[in-house]
């Protein structure tokens, strides 16, 4: 069979130090051509149907990931439920001679702003509080301007998904924290750190809002836009 | 169903690109929302000493205690494990199974698989041309373990840990502690690289007739 596809020509597209164009291109998208690509070895499919096998690497194909809307609503309302519990209860107990001391999320940047130590009072403010917080807001921001079908700023869309989705991990930072104090501070009587209920659901955060990211398809921000681009001509 | 094995499409906005030519050290990014497309590996060749040296940080950094605690007589260390083990002590099996998939399970396997697939690279150097055993499963568990793995948090996490707990009491760094900053750095090099192009190095190669289905 003969296939002609009209493709972007390569020089079209931007290494690494080029400026990109700022105007949207009407570049043929997969959807329009009837391709899917293997989102694990990114081969690309011609005449393939969702849920079928990559014939090269065995894995499931989709055009789009499956039920991405669904998916991600329900995993981010689960993180605003346990946002609260989160930054409410005590993360971390210290137990010692002196009496039994409760440490929230605050109460660590608290402690560091107290002692001095501004570097890390910011970087533990950013990666706990911030991060969480502007992902999950950012997150459904995103999510209901692809459910409207908003072509409103498709590249600073992309990019904010971009920025979400490498700096989620960063928030177990605090959790990763306890851990290893919990580990070293074992000296019997004289002073003990035991993990906290807050830190489970703040650890439950940061997964579910990791795991809503990862099921939320940034392709269908941009399907709207093509869709639109070609309703007007 | 049928493969068209020179095009690609963006996996940020579906948008459908010729493959550019193979410019090793090179990122090419989407014209449409600048996206990272595709990534040519500038030195193949080091995956296979960097593996072995991760693996060798990996097994030091959870061998060696990360600090000590000393005060008054008591002292008190603990590794990674230890860590973690503590954490079941007081029935957080959830927070402690969390702990120990992230930071030592995951990277593990990662480590593991990204050994058996740069010998068999060395190998190929060596025109030894075969294809690579079960190469579809080990890139499906590479690349969904690839958000889970989080050492270099960690490795941030140790440096806060020693800070709080300088201030209070008489602390000796352990050896864990360079080799978890060593580790980050090893790994985010071995890993840096992309995914995508070790179906490039024909490990199994492009066969017109294998995707006729």
């Amino acid at each position: 069979m003969q296939y002609s596809l009209p493709t972007n020509q390569p020089d079209a597209m931007t290494t690494n130090n080029s400026q990109h164009k700022t105007n949207i291109s009407k570049a043929p998208t997969g959807i329009s051509m009837g391709l899917i690509d293997c989102h694990i070895c990114g081969t690309v499919w011609q005449g393939a149907k969702d849920g079928d096998q990559c014939g090269r690497c065995e894995s499931r194909l989709y055009q789009r990931k499956p039920n991405h809307i669904n998916r991600t609503w329900a995993l981010l309302i689960a993180s605003f439920l346990m946002y609260l519990p989160a930054n409410l209860l005590p993360i971390m107990v210290t137990k010692s001679i002196i009496g039994i001391q409760n440490s929230t999320i605050m109460g660590g940047v608290l402690y560091f702003i107290a002692s001095g130590e501004w570097a890390l009072a910011i970087i533990i403010f950013a990666a706990s509080f911030l991060v969480p917080l502007f992902k999950l807001i950012t997150l459904t921001f995103l999510l209901i301007l692809a459910q409207k079908r908003s072509t409103w700023r498709l590249k600073e869309r992309a990019k904010l998904y971009r920025v979400i989705e490498a700096v989620g991990r960063w928030s177990m930072l605090d959790v990763f924290v306890v851990c290893i104090l919990a580990g070293i501070v074992q000296l019997s009587n004289f002073s003990q750190v035991i993990a906290g209920p807050g830190v489970l659901a703040f650890a439950a955060v940061v997964i579910l809002t990791m795991l809503a990211t990862l099921s939320f398809d940034p392709r269908v921000t941009w399907d709207n836009a093509n869709h639109q681009q070609d309703g007007k001509q | 169903m049928q493969a068209l094995p020179n095009l690609i499409l963006c996996e940020e906005c579906d948008s459908l690109y010729q493959k550019p030519d193979a410019l090793k050290g090179h990122i090419v990014h989407c014209d449409c929302c600048g996206a990272e497309i595709e990534r040519y590996a500038q030195k193949d060749h080091y995956i296979l000493p960097l593996t072995i040296a991760s693996l060798l940080m990996f097994v030091v950094a959870n061998s060696m205690p990360i600090a000590q605690l000393r005060i008054q007589g008591l002292q008190s260390q603990s590794t990674l494990i230890g860590s973690v083990l503590s954490l079941t002590a007081h029935g957080d099996w959830l927070f402690a199974l969390m702990v120990l998939a992230t930071t030592f399970v995951f990277p593990l396997i990662q480590l593991c698989l990204l050994l058996y697939i740069s010998v068999h690279m060395h190998r190929q150097d060596n025109h030894v041309a075969e294809p690579l055993p079960y190469l579809n499963n080990v890139m499906r568990i590479m690349h969904s373990l690839k958000p889970w793995n989080m050492i270099e948090v960690f490795m941030l996490s140790v440096i806060v840990a020693i800070i709080k707990l300088a201030g209070s009491a008489t602390l000796i760094l352990g050896p864990a502690v360079w080799a978890f900053v060593a580790l980050t750095i090893l790994l985010s090099l071995v890993l840096s690289f992309n995914q995508h192009s070790l179906w490039h190095l024909e490990l199994e190669p492009l066969k017109p007739d294998a995707f006729k289905q």
